[in-house]
C-alpha cells in the first residue's frame, strides 16, 4: 500500500524528466564532417590511398615501382580494395585510440592483399598473369616475405654444373689444388657475368 | 700452400668485383607521399578519418597544409580532427585560418560557431559574431543550417 503512491510519484518524475533527457541528448551542434576536395569522391580517394599504401609496401619489400604498379592495378581491378579497407577498419577496432594502420594493421592488410592476390581469378587470366605470378608470395607463413622468396634448385644445379664439370676434368687430368680453385673461379665468374643470377632464386609458375 | 692461398685471394677478389657480390635485395624504401598534392593528402585524411584512424588522418591534414598552406579545406578538416581530439582552442585556430583563406567557407563557419556553443564555458556571443560575419557569403543551403545554429546561440544568451 505504501509502495503504490511512491511508484506513482516515481513514474510521474520519470515522465517529467523524459523531455529533459531528450533535450540533453539532442542538444549540441553536430559538426560538419571533414570534406573532400573538389577533385575526388570518397571511393576514388579511398582507392588512391589503398593504392599508395600498397605501393609503399611493395617498394619497401624490394619491388621496383614499375613492377609494383601492375600488381596493384590487378588487385584493385579484382575488387581487393574493399578487402583491404575492411582489414584497415578491423585493425582499427583492436585498440581504442591507438593507430595501428601504419604498422600492424598494414601488415595484416598486406597479408590479406597477398593471399587474395594469389587466390584471385588472375591466375588464369592472360592479362597481368605473368606479372603477378613472377613474384609469388609466401602463403605458408601468411606473409609477404620479399621479392626473393627462396632458391630455385634446378637453377642452382644448372649454374653449378659447368663449374663442377670443369673442375672435375681439371682434377682428373692431374691439376694442382691451386689450379682447380683458379679454374673453378674463372668458370664461376663467367657464369656470373653471362648468366642471369635470378635463375638461382624464386620460381616462376 | 702459398699457391692455394694466393688462388683463394684471387677468388675472393673476383667475387667481390663480380655481380654476385652486389646482387642483393633493395634496401627498404622509406614510405613517402611526396608525389601527392595538398588536396590529395587532405582527401587521404578524410579516408583515414572515415576508417577511424584519427592519428593518420591528422598526419595527412598536416602534410596537406605543409604542401599548400592556403588549402582551406585541409585547415578545416584539421580543425575537425582537433575538436575530436579535445583541443577546441587549436581547432578554432584552424577554422579561423581556413576562414581567413576562404571567407564564408560553410563547414568552417559552422564548426567554429559550434565550438563556441559546445565547449564549456559556452560563448554564444562569439558564435553569433562568427556566423554574422560570414552569413552573407555563404550559399542558400548553408545559410539555412547556419541560421539554425544562430538561433540556438541566441537562445543560449
Amino acid at each position: 500500500m505504501l509502495l503504490h503512491p511512491l511508484r506513482r510519484i516515481g513514474g510521474i518524475i520519470c515522465l517529467a524528466a523524459l523531455p529533459l533527457v531528450l533535450a540533453a541528448t539532442t542538444a549540441g551542434g553536430h559538426y560538419v564532417r571533414s570534406q573532400l576536395s573538389a577533385h575526388a569522391s570518397l571511393p576514388e580517394a579511398r582507392d588512391a590511398l589503398v593504392r599508395e599504401v600498397a605501393r609503399q609496401k611493395l617498394v619497401a619489400l624490394g619491388f621496383e615501382e614499375d613492377e609494383a604498379m601492375p600488381i596493384i592495378d590487378a588487385a584493385l581491378a579484382s575488387g581487393l580494395a574493399e578487402a583491404l579497407v575492411g582489414v584497415f577498419r578491423k585493425a582499427q577496432s583492436g585498440e581504442a585510440g591507438e593507430s595501428r594502420l601504419a604498422d600492424e594493421g598494414l601488415q595484416q592488410a598486406m597479408t590479406v592483399f597477398a593471399l587474395e592476390l594469389n587466390r584471385s581469378t588472375y591466375r588464369n587470366s592472360e592479362m597481368d598473369s605473368e606479372t603477378i605470378w613472377a613474384y609469388p608470395f609466401d602463403q605458408t607463413t601468411y606473409a609477404f616475405s620479399s621479392k626473393v622468396v627462396g632458391f630455385n634448385i634446378p637453377g642452382i644445379l644448372l649454374w653449378l654444373a659447368p663449374v663442377v664439370i670443369v673442375v672435375a676434368v681439371a682434377a682428373a687430368s692431374g691439376g694442382s689444388a691451386g689450379s682447380l680453385v683458379a679454374v673453378g673461379a674463372a668458370v664461376g665468374l663467367i657464369m656470373i657475368l653471362f648468366v642471369d643470377p635470378s635463375i638461382l632464386f624464386g620460381s616462376r609458375e | 700452400m702459398a699457391t692455394v692461398i694466393r688462388n683463394l685471394l684471387s677468388v675472393l677478389l673476383l667475387f667481390s668485383t663480380s655481380g654476385c657480390a652486389v646482387f642483393r635485395p633493395a634496401p627498404p624504401a622509406r614510405p613517402d607521399y611526396d608525389r601527392y598534392t595538398s588536396s590529395e593528402h587532405s582527401d587521404f585524411g578524410v579516408v583515414y578519418e572515415e576508417a577511424g584512424d584519427d592519428r593518420a588522418a591528422e598526419q595527412q591534414y598536416e602534410q596537406a597544409i605543409r604542401k599548400d598552406a592556403s588549402n582551406h579545406v585541409a585547415w578545416t578538416n584539421l580543425g575537425n580532427h582537433q575538436v575530436q581530439a579535445g583541443r577546441p582552442e587549436s581547432a578554432r585556430e584552424a577554422y579561423r585560418k581556413a576562414l581567413s583563406l576562404r571567407p564564408g567557407y560553410g563547414p568552417a563557419v559552422h564548426n567554429l560557431a559550434v565550438t563556441y556553443l559546445d565547449t564549456p564555458p559556452p560563448e554564444p556571443a562569439r558564435a553569433i559574431e562568427v556566423i554574422n560575419a560570414h552569413l552573407s557569403l555563404v550559399d542558400d543551403e548553408t545559410k539555412v543550417v547556419l541560421e539554425e545554429v544562430l538561433s540556438r546561440a541566441k537562445g543560449m544568451e
